[in-house]
């Protein structure tokens, strides 16, 4: 029954999704499939006079004259490796809003992933030192009988006076 | 001289206040350290005088405002005689000195309200203390460091005006006022955190005296960040929300520390442990709003070169190092008696799941500072200009995300101490089928890629947590009484304050993160140049641009295009997007206009300049699923706050002297 209800719920909740997000194929889908392409790759290019903006996102001119000119490669056939390869020759790594993967870079890459791997490590270290800890105190605080008899009687008095 | 001028005035104020507050910290200190009574009491007054002081220097600052007084340093450089009176009303903190001024007025009040409201525990008297530096600070940078009383003369007739993308949107005047009253709201807890530190009472007694308030300052905090994200989105005309600019990134870094904070705290408050953890987390959350302040308003990140300009950023540098260094040397010397002999009965259990999560929200920390700080480091040491950008922080952060959704889900489900592997199993099982069909069906209908649809999934394996948590709440209370559902749910959800409001608030993330999952992976961006009386499809709708406009008002010029925006022949909507240029400044400001849907967004900006002869716009199109979510999700969070804040009729420490009965938890 539940199952059912989750799933209806589900259904009705994504239900609409797709006139949101798919693409209609007329005859101008190659024409959005070039702009989209040419958004996609400027998204990952720094606009070379703005603080921190991409192509994409940027108006200024120089990052229309850059989207003109990743159309016009695209046109051309270029690849995106190719496209973003051009623009790196002219301006250098740092017009890679994405770090590559090599030299001084590499550092923002992996810290990171060792930042995360220390917490983790550090965490199962101090919950097995913990789990041993709490084991121990229950060993340490094994009941005997007498005190046993004297919780049975606690718990007796007090649900009388509760109830 | 005639008069006194209102800048002399507003100056005096400062100082006034400064004096207080410093005799806030001397009283404070010595009534503390000799238990005095009566010097005790004098620092308290001293904290509602200062507020006094403050609230005074704000209402000179608002005067000269309003009344165009360009004598005043502040209002020459940042006002404009002819604009509207609500921009005058919030060039305040449109500009550095007055945001500082309002940081400082703010903290004043929370400094005030806590002398007044604050039990008198042994804890009150250095935690007043500890206020009272943190605001000999944020008076002394208004006063001395970043005066905006100075004295022009001749005065000049008029200003440039504020900032034009600040006076082109309300919503400025509601986004940094919730950033400070977010960060002043933090600075309670850690104040209290450091008052145990040096009143030698390192328990959980600060913490609990502090949960509203730590409460209060997060939830501020969302607000704001979200506020934040949608001004950016109605004004700076790319269509988005977030673009790991590094002022979002260092406003975000308290938030992930706090959050962090306000899910360990109920480990320490349940369980007793992580009381140096716990510390740390509120000294780092506090010490992230200075360091953040310090780069955003130094102009350290934004570019190399500026490094050093004006004053502020090394007074806030300089704090942040006093405030990282005293209160670190407090938990050193304080040491034995914070550390103490964890038990953990179970890892599978609520505290684990609080715990995994804490080095998840602090690993995400880790990683948008040090992306933020990146670019800084390599240059300082390399000279090397390297651009550490979103898709870094994308794939660095997605990851972590997902697995913050993961135990949002599992952790609320989890008892404390030991899990009963039954129930256990019997819930994982439901959510995983949720998940799992919830990801099914995305599939289906034409989502691809790992993170979209493992965000759809987890959500449903989200919501499955939450129809549990209630199931589990509302049947065992439906069995023993005659009550109805909806009386049930509202008697629980009322009596259950903390706990439904976090649900509501769980419930906003799930929201929000399906937006911003929709939003950013499934955005389609065009640019499209349309001849004026034109038709042009895009996706489903059809754009036609009417006309173009310019239009004058006593502020402004703005021109743009008259845009119809028909779906299968019916018209939505007109939308009418222009640039705008605000006298007395040069620059240019996007202006968009947006029809917000429940299933996307159409945003229409003007790409090229337009004039009332133009033959033809070109305009940015941007359509983004779900991207309202975000908003309303940011809602839902603030009203799941506001509801976990709603006192108790029980009284505040209600769970302290549980009536009989209450146990049936």
């Amino acid at each position: 029954m539940m199952r059912r209800v989750l799933l209806l719920a589900l259904i009705a909740l994504l239900a609409p999704l797709p006139t949101g997000f798919a693409q209609t194929d007329d005859t101008v889908a190659m024409g959005e499939q070039l702009e989209a392409r040419v958004f996609e790759i400027s998204r990952k290019l720094r606009c070379p006079t703005c603080v921190s903006e991409s192509v994409a996102d940027s108006n200024a001119g120089i990052s229309i004259e850059m989207r003109n000119e990743i159309q016009a490669q695209l046109q051309a056939g270029a690849s995106e490796a190719e496209i973003l390869a051009f623009f790196q020759d002219r301006y250098g790594d740092w017009i890679l809003l994405e770090p590559p993967r090599r030299g001084i870079h590499l550092v923002v890459w992996w810290l990171p992933g060792i930042a995360l791997a220390a917490g983790v490590i550090g965490l199962t270290t101090l919950m097995v030192r913990w789990t041993r800890n709490a084991q121990q105190a229950t060993h340490e605080a094994q009941a005997d009988d007498a005190d046993l008899a004297r919780v049975r009687a606690a718990l007796q008095g007090d649900s009388e006076t509760s109830s | 001289m005639m008069d006194v001028g209102l800048g002399p005035l507003g100056n005096a104020a400062l100082y006034l206040a400064l004096a207080f507050s410093v005799w806030g910290i001397v009283a404070g200190a010595i009534g503390a350290i000799r238990r005095d009574a009566r010097l005790l009491t004098s620092a308290r007054l001293a904290g509602v005088a200062t507020f006094l002081a403050m609230t005074a220097s704000i209402a000179i600052m608002e005067i000269a405002l309003l009344t165009d007084d360009f004598s005043v340093s502040y209002v020459a450089s940042t006002s404009r005689a002819g604009n509207p009176l609500w921009v005058k009303m919030v060039t305040l903190w449109a500009a550095l000195e007055g945001s500082l001024l309002l940081w400082g007025w703010l903290l004043s009040g929370y400094w005030a309200l806590l002398s007044i409201v604050a039990p008198n525990s042994p804890l009150r008297a250095w935690a007043l203390t500890t206020m009272a530096v943190v605001q000999t600070f944020f008076v002394l940078v208004p006063a001395v460091i970043a005066p905006p009383f100075e004295v022009i003369s001749p005065a000049p007739l008029d200003g440039p005006g504020p900032n034009p993308l600040l006076q082109n949107h309300w919503m400025m005047a509601v986004h940094p006022f919730l950033m400070y009253l977010g960060f002043v709201g933090l600075t309670v807890p850690f104040a209290f955190a450091m008052s145990a530190l040096l009143s030698g009472r390192p328990g959980s007694e600060w913490m609990l005296q502090t949960r509203r308030w730590t409460l209060i300052g997060w939830g501020f905090l969302t607000a704001a960040i979200i506020t934040g994200g949608w001004w950016s989105y109605e004004v700076l005309g790319w269509g988005g929300y977030w673009a790991w600019d590094p002022v979002e990134n260092v406003s975000f870094l308290p938030w992930l520390t706090a959050t962090a904070f306000l899910h360990s705290v109920q480990v320490q408050e349940r369980r007793h442990m992580l009381k140096g953890w716990n510390l740390l987390l509120i000294i780092l959350t506090f010490s992230l709003t200075l360091l953040g302040t310090f780069l955003t308003r130094s102009g350290v990140v934004s570019s190399v070169h500026a490094f050093g300009d004006g004053p502020v950023g090394p007074a806030f540098l300089t704090f942040f190092l006093i405030v990282m260094a005293g209160s670190f040397g407090l938990v050193a010397w304080r040491w034995d008696g914070i550390r103490d002999r964890a038990d953990l009965d179970h890892p599978v259990s609520r505290e684990g799941s609080f715990l995994a999560g804490n080095v998840i929200f602090l690993a995400i920390a880790f990683a948008i500072l040090l992306g933020t700080l990146f670019p800084l480091i390599v240059e300082a040491f390399t000279g090397d200009k390297v651009t550490v950008g979103a898709p870094f922080f994308d794939q660095a952060t997605l990851p972590l995300w997902m697995g913050v959704l993961l135990l949002m889900g599992i952790g609320p489900l989890l008892p404390w101490r030991r899990a009963n592997t039954q129930t256990l199993r019997g819930n994982l099982a439901w959510m995983t089928g949720a998940g799992v069909i919830a990801a099914a069906v995305a599939y289906a209908f034409g989502l691809r890629g790992i993170y979209p649809i493992l965000t759809v999934g987890l959500s449903g394996w989200n919501l499955a947590s939450l129809t549990l948590l209630l199931l589990g709440a509302v049947v065992p209370r439906m069995r023993v009484g005659t009550r109805s559902v909806v009386q049930v749910l509202t008697g629980y959800a009322f009596e259950n304050r903390r706990r439904f409001g976090s649900m509501i608030v769980h419930f906003g993330v799930v929201v929000m993160a399906l937006g911003i999952m929709a939003s950013s992976a499934y955005r389609i961006d065009e640019q499209v140049r349309i001849e004026v009386g034109d038709t042009m499809p895009f996706q489903d709708l059809t754009f036609t641009v009417q006309d173009t406009f310019m239009e004058t008002t006593e502020y402004r010029v703005g021109a743009g295009a008259v845009v119809d925006v028909h779906r299968d022949g019916s018209l939505l909507t007109t939308l009418r997007p222009k640039i705008n240029t605000f006298f007395g400044q040069s620059m240019n400001v996007p202006t968009p206009d947006v029809l917000y849907l429940p299933l996307y967004d159409v945003y229409l900006n003007i790409a090229a300049g337009v004039t009332p002869d133009s033959e033809f716009v070109v305009l940015r199109v941007v359509r983004s699923p779900l991207v309202a979510w975000v908003w309303i999700a940011g809602f839902i969070m603030a009203f799941g706050t506001a509801f976990a804040l709603i006192p108790s009729r029980r009284g505040v420490r209600g769970t302290q002297r549980a009536p009989k009965g209450s146990s049936v938890a």
